[in-house]
């Protein structure tokens, strides 16, 4: 079987506020591109806050931990090549403060932060115990939806990082960073969009992440929600709607009627009047019954026709196992391990496409390096759904090429680890159960996500 | 590729069914598996002794490694407290499926790990405490599959057992059980199944504890696999598959042979 493509790390480079790198380590020397979100908004922004509030449990025997925490985000860490410190790298003047609450109760923590006098003007940042991210009831998701609900964002650092010295050293940066991007700000994006032809300089390009997900414990509830990013992998917004899992009507109606809100959202919010929309879709948990309640919300949807084209692709994970016998990647003990280049995209058949996201990958200094250390490399399914798109049949404006570009800058964008140059998922559909647990948990408190002004700007779910 | 509703691959996976000796199919199907072989080390040595191709290549198969290391999780022994419960097994995963592009090919879809065979019925457990002199308190709060014919399996944990009976909470209900009902209940018809589910964490702690503290170590074989080592016990795999269902299947006056195209171009 020959490959399709072969996407390079170094060909998807990122902008950072003073110049353009390969890797997101950078952020440090060059700094983040923005403290506001690039599209129009004025309600959010990183220099609306002016302190960080470290919430953490009093009498726990981490209090020497959250001092060293607080120390480390002032001061940066000894070895300041690993991490710089909070205001140093991303050029904010924020004050840093701890503040104990009484019991993991996601009410007492609210209360808590609340009542500290500056509130309106800090970021919590909330010290909890390890839990599954797959319990949907837990202290992780009741306190980040009581946060959510005021349309406060927060982040949460796990007691086990704290005391796994090692790992937490590593952290900081990209803690900050994730930070950074729910107080509004964009830390870097893509240097240039990631198709290659000019023939399109003035259409701008959206692509849409959509999910649908059940409700982890009642069948019956769902909820479908969409991401947008720009042809840089700048974010836009979200929004989400509730659905009646078990009436497929209910399905269409609503997820067209997300999808018509969004299209007039991305409409509103750019002056370039030639548009060009890319859905991305995870087929996780659909089955044949949703997808064809998607296929006609997508094609019953009003306004599409605003835009010159729209593609469709879903994307789910393989598990097909793609392996390299000529690959240069050795393993620690100087073993080749055949792992295969991050980025390659083989044919399967028509419009059905492989494409690697873990393997091996070379630095821009030549180095050949990895983002999967051991284990089978991790692939994705991407399929071309074209009796969804529109398009003037006269001519083809996206190409498969650029299609699949589309899918591999997004797993470019992970604001959540720095060292890692792809992510095995694309941004578009990775957080499809934060989204979506958190989401039906504000529902079930009366809180409808996509009335909060601030939280539907930013990307509060990272 | 999507369509498993062709002809030809359905009729040539239930000759596999059939063709496939019973002793041989894993114990338990997973969701999405249809056909599923499961060859514990000691068979699996058999094929590597017997099938000439294969016969000097037994470094490739890392459970050989892997059971020298931990011989309670591959081989059956009295004294050996892992053997009762748990055996790391190569588990192979077959299907055929039709793909049609410009022309028609049909695939033999391969897929191997390592899995690991549990027996964790609870009063399995509690006649091994016993035998061992370990209080029966220790196995509370672990968590249990409740399983009945014609229902669907609950979870619960035990809230307390003492030597005549258990007590089992599930959601917001609670429900004794008398030891003695349950074990002659074994073979009714609406007998009652109860199952230690090792993926709780109160499970696990009692497990490693009290039962095997390797329990779980067969994970490291399926992490420490890259693409070179995988395919190269997978092409031994299908040495070894190819023995167990011939050569050729013959259907309906048609003979199919399985190629072997385990290549990349680059």
């Amino acid at each position: 079987m020959r490959f399709f493509e072969r996407f390079k790390i170094v060909d998807f480079k990122f902008n950072f506020k003073n110049g353009i790198a390969t890797d997101a380590y950078r952020i440090v020397k060059l700094g983040p591109l923005s403290k506001t979100p690039l599209y129009k908004n004025a309600t959010v922004g990183v220099d609306q806050y002016r302190l960080l509030l470290i919430l953490y449990k009093e009498e726990s025997k981490i209090e020497e931990r959250v001092k060293q925490f607080i120390k480390d985000l002032k001061e940066g860490l000894v070895d300041k090549r690993i991490f710089l410190g909070f205001n140093q790298v991303l050029e904010t003047n924020v004050e840093i403060e701890a503040l104990p609450f009484k019991a993991y109760d996601p009410d007492i923590i609210f209360d808590t932060f609340n009542q500290h006098e500056y509130s309106n003007v800090a970021f919590p940042v909330i010290i909890l115990p390890k839990v599954a991210k797959s319990q949907y009831d837990s202290i992780y998701y009741r306190t980040k939806a009581v946060f959510l609900a005021k349309d406060i964002p927060t982040q949460v650092v796990t007691i086990d990082l704290l005391e796994d010295l090692n790992n937490y050293k590593w952290s900081l940066l990209p803690l900050i960073v994730q930070i950074f991007v729910k107080m509004g700000g964009v830390p870097y994006a893509l240097a240039r969009r990631f198709i290659s032809t000019e023939n399109l300089a003035d259409v701008a390009i959206n692509i849409l992440g959509f999910g649908l997900s059940y409700h982890p414990l009642q069948k019956e509830r769902g909820v479908g929600f969409i991401t947008v990013f720009d042809h840089n992998g700048v974010w836009n917004f979200m929004d989400s709607i509730a659905l009646t899992m078990d009436k497929i009507d209910n399905i269409t109606e609503n997820v067209a009627k997300l999808i018509e809100r969004s299209i007039e959202m991305i409409l509103h919010r750019t002056t370039v009047k030639n548009q060009i929309l890319i859905i991305h879709y995870s087929g996780k948990e659909i089955s044949s019954r949703e997808e064809e309640a998607i296929r006609n919300a997508i094609t019953t949807a009003k306004y599409l026709n605003k835009f010159i084209a729209v593609n469709v692709l879903k994307i789910k994970d393989s598990d097909i196992v793609v392996g390299f016998e000529d690959s240069p990647h050795k393993d620690k003990s100087g073993k080749y391990t055949w792992y295969p280049p991050v980025g390659i995209v083989f044919s399967l058949k028509r419009d059905v496409y492989l494409m690697v996201t873990t393997g091996y990958f070379e630095s821009g200094r030549g180095d050949i390096m990895s983002n999967i250390r051991r284990g089978l490399p991790s692939s994705k399914i991407i399929a071309r759904h074209r009796e969804m798109e529109i398009q003037d049949q006269s001519k083809s404006l996206l190409e498969d090429r650029d299609l699949l570009a589309s899918v591999f800058a997004m797993c470019r964008l992970n604001y959540a680890s720095m060292s890692n140059p792809l992510s095995k998922d694309p941004v578009t559909i990775r957080y499809s159960r934060e989204i979506a647990w958190l989401t039906l948990r504000l529902e079930e408190h009366g809180t409808d996500l996509s009335k909060l002004a601030k939280i539907k700007n930013i990307m509060w779910f990272i | 590729m999507s369509s498993t509703s062709y002809i030809i691959p359905r009729l040539l996976n239930n000759t596999l069914r059939r063709i496939i000796p019973k002793e041989l199919l894993c114990k338990k199907e997973k969701p999405g598996e249809e056909i599923a072989i499961c060859l514990n080390v000691t068979r699996l040595n058999e094929y590597y002794q017997t099938i000439s191709s294969i016969r000097n290549e037994k470094e490739k198969e890392p459970l050989f490694l892997f059971c020298e290391v931990y011989p309670k999780l591959c081989y059956e022994a009295q004294e050996n407290r892992c053997s009762q419960f748990f055996k790391v097994v190569k588990h192979m995963t077959l299907r055929f499926q039709q793909a049609t592009d410009e022309y028609t090919q049909i695939y033999l879809i391969l897929h191997s790990y390592y899995s690991r065979e549990s027996d964790l019925d609870l009063l399995k457990i509690i006649d091994y405490m016993n035998s061992m002199g370990l209080s029966l308190e220790l196995i509370k709060d672990v968590r249990v599959n409740y399983i009945k014919k014609g229902e669907h399996t609950k979870l619960c944990k035990i809230e307390s057992i003492d030597k005549n009976s258990l007590e089992l909470k599930y959601d917001t209900h609670t429900e004794k059980i008398d030891l003695n009902y349950l074990r002659n209940n074994q073979q009714s018809q609406e007998k009652v199944i109860l199952r230690i589910n090792p993926t709780y964490r109160t499970s696990r702690e009692f497990i490693e504890k009290y039962l095997c503290k390797d329990f779980d170590k067969h994970k490291e074989l399926n992490a420490d696999r890259n693409p070179e080592k995988y395919f190269k016990s997978l092409k031994n795999d299908l040495e070894i598959l190819k023995s167990i269902i011939g050569e050729k299947i013959y259907l309906s006056g048609v003979y199919f042979s399985i190629g072997n195209f385990l290549k990349l171009e680059s």
